[in-house]
């Protein structure tokens, strides 16, 4: 898998002894506010990843507990769920500090700077590598966060600001990414990650999805509009078909990116071509192609994978001929023969048909004869 | 990483963890098609059988299977490769073990995807040092033509592998991020005449054991290869490694590059494609940076797969590659297995000799423990009980239960196959069939360390009989003279803890009645575990797997088999005419 953003909340949570901040959902907000207290200002910040909130507006600053959840609604307009509420932290612009680690091949990198804050970017000259005893912190601070980040499987972390007064450091804001592999071992969940943006309901049946199986599954719409719907397989095959519509120039007709790997089975196939189509359906675009294709698999079963697609564009006919579908195919690997012999007879007889192509075809031709359908 | 040369002069074995049948078929299939004697996977730790049939060639073999790697160890003392097809989550601490139990092989390749960042960087911490060659976390391993597949690379069909060549040795290097594109890319270089001279996918994990740069060295200092076909994607600094390499010099043969994810420039933000490293959080992390910047130090990029193909194409063609005729089409798995028997050109054997070696040898304890065994005993003494035991148990008078029914069925009229079968249905609970029972109670009372006092009171509470105690008969006053020479025997042994056990128990039951006997079956059964544990150095799991397989009743049946025949043989001598019971034997209530 892959390296993953945890929430605010949980990484303050595992990296601080006390943390003071609570966590506030749009959808349980009435309950989640009783837990703020009367007599403290707090600071309510958007929660799912986001950079830069500040200039972004999605945060707001000295809210007592009766404005709080009118100040969560305004911010949850904007299309987000998740927050947090901490309490003030009064203290200097100048006592702002920035700290990152790294995990690398090498080990933790550690850069830290003594002008922390939301400029930081603005003098990246004065963010400088550090070795882990050389850093100007206390050693039983640093020594503390390396081991949850060991322990947590946290791959990176950035604290900005950072405030410290004599051995007391107080997070003011801090991003980590894990290690979504090492889910099992640790003290978060795959709840406790965020997304940047809002999924789509296919999206997130796919993440669903993808959680639950053994094989792996993405989904990511691009363009809800596209005329080019990709329902990809293998890693590497799969960014390459995608490249060529970008050397084509075409990149802006591709509705989504998406793949499946590791052998998954015919059931599963079958759901994730479902919310492929499920997505295609709400494109404006007046011609569309679906674009099946994958490199000439290890292991994966053409003929299995293929069984259940093919179940799914089968349901699915009226949508498909009210979109103007055309189906274009490429793929090699285990069963090849039976798979796409399977895959052509279908297509042929129930006007989807664009073309199916197997190993002896050049892996990318499929985009060249959708965009040739798609008068691109 | 392992030199190549030394791969292709000794490729080597495999242990495989983890069940995979098509992936290991696939080895074998290479194996075979490269024309190696034997398979290269010679175990496989993880299904929980004995065996596994796989296909060599059309015909079949069973390759060994072990419940953990220090089963394994114990059936195969020395290996060269792990191939780990174990989840994320085992994939790290199965290695070390393997490394443990194994720590002159040579390597091993990782299959899964998600093994933690944490648990790969301390595999290169803790194996690299030791010259450990590693494929992986993630994709699909190693190839070497004609030498070694180690994972599921080139393909699990065999279809694949033979269109593709994988079994010629040639020139190009097939070095990949992504274990589909490692296929793909072999399929481009066969189908233009080309043969590859090895093939790794590094996979698309963050930390691969083997990065980059190491496997672009052993292509530089591999002096089969001569071109260097490369496959990366966007993510990651690795490239720059590669460019710095060629500008210095220790990089000089010709490299094919295509570095996959300009897609991901078109996007607002940063996108996480399916490899783990897969995403550029920076300018220099994106495809099109790195194509620059190789095609700066001199690298061939390839700016489409269509351009890719070609390139590769125009690689200068060597010396034509070797076809074979090899077609694994007429396979169809055997209805069931046999090791006892075989058929070699020269005869029929038996337990792995030749029955005219068995009539030479002239030793019949010799065959008869073979055959039980399934290969010959290591030490002379287990023959030597054999012996005894068959010698002590061949009769027991007429009027047990199996000798009478054999009688009374050769009086009837029957032949020595209705006879002899006759006698041994009555072999059971209450007759004869005691060993086996007796064996258990012996190796649970020594395997659990049980109090033999606590043992005999369980029996006692719940009314029931201890298996191997006790005789109509014979007393504590009045020894067996059978278990004499039986108890005699343990003198042989330098300990015999089974036995000994045995006699715990009797020490108690006879204080409670004097009939309660250490009685001829529980001899058997006590002497017959203490030689095959220290004599055949059997281990607990292959105890148990004897006892329920009812073996130690075998050693009751075929000697009284004799005993049956003996009595059927005896009553047709005599011939008395047809048997009834006179009235009086028979109560009518």
């Amino acid at each position: 898998m892959a390296r993953v953003k945890l929430s605010e909340y949980k990484a303050k949570v595992l990296l601080t002894n006390t943390y003071p901040g609570v966590p506030l959902s749009s959808g349980s907000l009435n309950d989640d506010v009783t837990r703020l207290d009367d007599a403290t200002a707090y600071v309510i910040k958007v929660d799912q990843g986001m950079k830069k909130r500040g200039k972004q507006g999605l945060l707001k600053l000295n809210v007592a507990k009766h404005d709080a959840e009118q100040a969560v609604r305004e911010l949850a307009e904007k299309g987000f769920s998740r927050f947090i509420a901490e309490p003030m932290f009064a203290h200097e612009d100048n006592e702002e500090r920035y700290l990152s680690i790294e995990r690398t091949r090498e080990g933790l990198v550690f850069h830290y700077s003594q002008d922390g804050g939301i400029h930081v970017e603005d003098n990246p000259e004065s963010v400088q590598a550090f070795s882990q005893d050389e850093l100007p912190l206390p050693v039983s601070f640093i020594s503390h966060v390396v081991r949850v980040m060991n322990q947590q499987h946290m791959s990176f972390l950035e604290i900005n600001p950072l405030i410290v007064r004599d051995e007391t450091c107080t997070l003011l804001d801090a991003a980590v990414l894990v290690d979504s592999a090492g889910e099992h071992e640790a003290a978060w969940t795959l709840d406790d990650v965020v997304e940047a943006r809002t999924l789509t309901p296919s999206e997130k049946v796919v993440a669903t999805l993808n959680d639950n199986s053994a094989a792996a599954f993405s989904f990511r719409v691009l363009n809800e509009n596209g005329s080019i719907w990709l329902l990809l397989s293998g890693g590497g095959a799969s960014i390459t078909i995608a490249d060529e519509a970008a050397n084509e120039g075409k990149a802006d007709l591709i509705g989504n990116y998406g793949e499946y790997s590791g052998g998954p089975t015919a059931e599963e196939t079958y759901l994730y071509t479902n919310e492929v189509i499920r997505q295609l359906a709400l494109s404006s675009a007046p011609h569309k192609a679906i674009v099946i294709a994958g490199g000439v698999a290890n292991f994966t079963d053409v003929r299995k994978t293929f069984s259940g697609v093919i179940q799914s564009l089968k349901e699915q006919l009226t949508v498909l001929h009210e979109h103007n579908v055309k189906v274009y195919v490429r793929r090699g690997g285990p069963n090849e023969t039976e798979g796409l012999a399977m895959m052509k007879q279908f297509l042929e007889s129930n006007n989807l048909y664009g073309s199916v192509q197997g190993s002896d075809a050049i892996l990318t031709d499929v985009i060249h004869e959708a965009l040739e359908y798609l008068n691109a | 990483m392992r030199n190549l040369s030394e791969i292709r002069e000794n490729p080597g074995t495999i242990l495989a963890i983890g069940n995979y049948r098509p992936g290991y078929q696939s080895i074998l299939d290479f194996d075979k098609l490269c024309g190696k004697a034997s398979p290269s996977i010679i175990g496989i730790v993880g299904p929980n059988k004995r065996f596994e049939k796989y296909f060599w060639g059309n015909n079949e073999v069973l390759i060994p299977c072990y419940k953990t790697i220090d089963d394994a160890k114990r059936g195969i003392p020395d290996v060269d490769w792990l191939l780990n097809i174990t989840s994320g989550r085992r994939s790290y601490q199965t290695t070390i073990d393997f490394f443990d139990a194994y720590p002159e092989s040579h390597g091993a390749h990782l299959f899964a995807e998600d093994v933690p960042e944490t648990a790969a960087l301390q595999l290169i911490e803790r194996y690299k040092p030791d010259g450990k060659t590693i494929i992986g976390p993630a994709g699909v391993g190693l190839l070497v033509p004609g030498s070694l597949k180690l994972g599921v690379i080139g393909g699990v069909d065999w279809r694949q592998l033979q269109k593709n060549n994988l079994h010629t040795p040639g020139s190009v290097a097939v070095l990949s991020a992504s274990g589909g594109m490692t296929n793909e890319i072999m399929t481009l270089i066969a189908a233009s005449g080309h043969t590859i001279s090895f093939g790794i996918c590094i996979g698309g994990d963050r930390f691969p054991y083997s990065d980059p740069k190491e496997t672009f060295l052993a292509a530089e200092a591999d002096n089969a290869t001569t071109h260097i076909v490369y496959y990366g994607e966007l993510g990651g600094q690795d490239e720059y490694e590669l460019v710095e390499m060629i500008e210095n010099g220790t990089l000089t043969k010709p490299v094919i590059a295509y570095i996959a994810g300009v897609i991901g420039e078109t996007f607002d933000q940063p996108m996480q494609f399916g490899h783990a490293k897969a995403l550029a959080g920076s300018k220099s992390e994106t495809a099109s940076a790195k194509r620059d910047a190789m095609q700066a130090a001199g690298a061939t990029v390839a700016a489409s797969m269509k351009e890719f193909g070609e390139l590769i194409a125009a690689i200068p063609t060597q010396a034509p590659t070797k076809k074979t005729s090899e077609d694994f089409a007429r396979r169809a798995p055997s209805m069931f297995t046999s090791t006892i028997s075989s058929e070699p050109a020269d005869g029929y054997a038996f337990a792995g000799t030749l029955l005219q070696d068995w009539a030479k040898e002239g030793d019949i304890a010799q065959q008869i423990t073979t055959a039980l065994l399934g290969k010959r005993p290591l030490s002379t003494l287990t023959p030597e009980l054999v012996k005894q035991i068959f010698l002590l148990s061949v009769d027991h008078g007429p009027q047990v239960s199996g000798a009478l029914t054999t009688i009374i069925t050769a009086r009837a009229g029957k032949g020595v196959v209705d006879s002899l079968a006759a006698g041994l249905m009555t072999v059971g609970p209450r007759f004869g069939g005691a060993v086996s029972d007796a064996a258990n109670e012996w190796f649970e009372g020594v395997l659990q360390q049980k109090n033999p006092t606590e043992h005999v009171e369980a029996y006692a509470k719940a009314k029931k009989f201890i298996s191997g105690i006790g005789h109509k008969k014979y007393r504590l006053d009045l020894p067996d003279p059978r278990t004499q020479i039986l108890a005699e025997f343990s003198s042989q042994l330098t300990s015999h803890p089974h036995f000994d056990y045995a006699k715990s128990i009797e020490a108690i039951t006879t204080t409670k009645k004097g009939t309660l006997i250490l009685n001829v079956d529980g001899h058997i059964a006590a002497l017959m575990l203490d030689v095959l544990q220290q004599e055949e150095k059997m281990n607990a799991d292959e105890l148990r797997q004897l006892i329920d397989a009812d073996f130690f009743n075998a050693l009751f049946v075929i000697p009284r088999s004799l005993g049956f025949v003996a009595h059927y043989l005896d009553q047709k001598r005599i011939d008395e005419g047809l048997f009834r019971l006179p009235d009086e034997d028979v109560l009518l209530s």
